[in-house]
């Protein structure tokens, strides 16, 4: 009997995530269709909150994931530049495969830029500050953490004021 | 000792190759992130249309109805995969394999050309973008929704860096296409940057 309660649990736990997605999309395209002038207007922020949110959640994932990467690795005694220079593609790696499995819901390569944009500076940050002096595993999430929200926030700043039309 | 494959050659054999799970890596998120975008440059449809590189199909969905329109694709995997989405187009698609540096077309023979994230991946973009102006009628307009490399520091660099790896299994991130268009001979009517500078539509007219 517990196998077949798994699988049912599984099995609620999958509709439940298919549920809340369709719901994050009705959210979406409501969202579209009601603000036009927001969303497919000239110099604005994307407003749809399905990729507002994911795109924050994703950022603070993969900046607390590189930041213990780079914490468990490197520790005191370490050259500090050595460690930079280290966590930073290894931040980068990781921001590529935590972005993969979750690109396919948020979409597009391109959308891939933040993420390995996050998991350099938190690979680089944490690495470089577990160099010189000793840092806790949840200090180091933090910092990762912070990395994450700083990055997407730039992100959403520099995509306001580069969208729009350029007319000839 | 067997003859070294052609550029066409190498880009069909990547996009058969990944032609079987193309849509769970790309309809869910990309499709629906940039949907709005390209159902309102492809509510420009009229005319005589050729769609480059249709794919499996997943743009069908955001094209106006009662389209009449040709599409080609140089993968004949990719090709198979659309045709369900083919024949639940209320319209008219015809499609045909086909490498667009080797089109068979003649010359001014649609009134417009839209592509749909195909210029990161066309083997030699500034000739693919000349036999499309070869194939357009005078004053025929030509609708990109393109990914292209950015101009701005650091999303240059990430994405030159993403280009070495990208381009292993499918397309090329830093692309200057809109500059590939000039260079082909069309006059850009409009550009508009979706995602920071890099997705972007890109209207443009052959000269009357």
């Amino acid at each position: 009997m517990r196998p077949r309660r798994g699988r049912r649990g599984m099995r609620c736990g999958i509709s439940a995530i298919g549920g809340a997605e369709r719901a994050i999309w009705t959210i979406a395209e409501f969202t579209v269709t009601n603000r036009p002038r927001s969303h497919l207007g000239t110099g604005t922020l994307d407003h749809r909150l399905y990729y507002v949110v994911g795109d924050f959640l994703v950022s603070l994932l993969i900046g607390v994931v590189a930041g213990l990467a780079a914490w468990a690795i490197v520790g005191p005694g370490w050259n500090m530049w050595a460690a930079m220079a280290l966590m930073m593609p290894l931040g980068m790696v990781i921001g590529m495969l935590i972005y993969f499995p979750l690109g396919s819901r948020l979409g597009a390569m391109e959308a891939m830029i933040p993420s390995m944009y996050t998991g350099m500076w938190a690979g680089m940050v944490v690495g470089m500050m577990s160099a010189m002096m000793p840092f806790s595993m949840r200090h180091a999430a933090e910092m990762g953490a912070a990395c994450g929200i700083a990055e997407i926030i730039f992100i959403w700043l520099a995509n306001s004021i580069l969208r729009g039309v350029t007319k000839a | 000792m067997t003859a070294a494959l052609t550029p066409a050659e190498i880009t069909r054999a990547k996009w058969d190759k990944l032609a079987p799970r193309f849509d769970s890596m790309a309809s869910l998120g990309a499709e629906k992130r940039w949907k709005p975008f390209k159902t309102k440059l492809f509510s420009n449809m009229q005319g005589k249309i050729l769609f480059l590189a249709l794919g499996t199909g997943l743009d069908i969905p955001f094209f106006p109805t009662g389209q009449d329109i040709t599409a080609i694709d140089i993968s004949p995997k990719m090709l198979e995969e659309a045709q369900e989405r083919i024949a639940a187009y209320d319209g008219s698609i015809s499609v045909e394999v086909m490498d667009v540096h080797a089109m068979p077309y003649a010359e001014a023979s649609f009134d417009q050309v839209f592509t749909s994230c195909t210029f990161c991946s066309v083997p030699d973009p500034v000739a693919g973008l000349k036999a499309l102006h070869r194939v357009l009628k005078p004053g025929g307009q030509l609708f990109m929704f393109e990914h292209t490399g950015s101009r701005h520091f650091p999303f240059r660099q990430m994405m030159d860096f993403m280009s070495i790896l990208s381009e292993k299994i499918g397309p090329a991130m830093n692309r200057d296409t809109v500059s590939n268009v000039k260079v082909a001979g069309f006059e850009i009517v409009e550009v508009e940057n979706v995602f920071l500078d890099v997705v972007k539509t890109i209207k443009a007219r052959k000269a009357a």
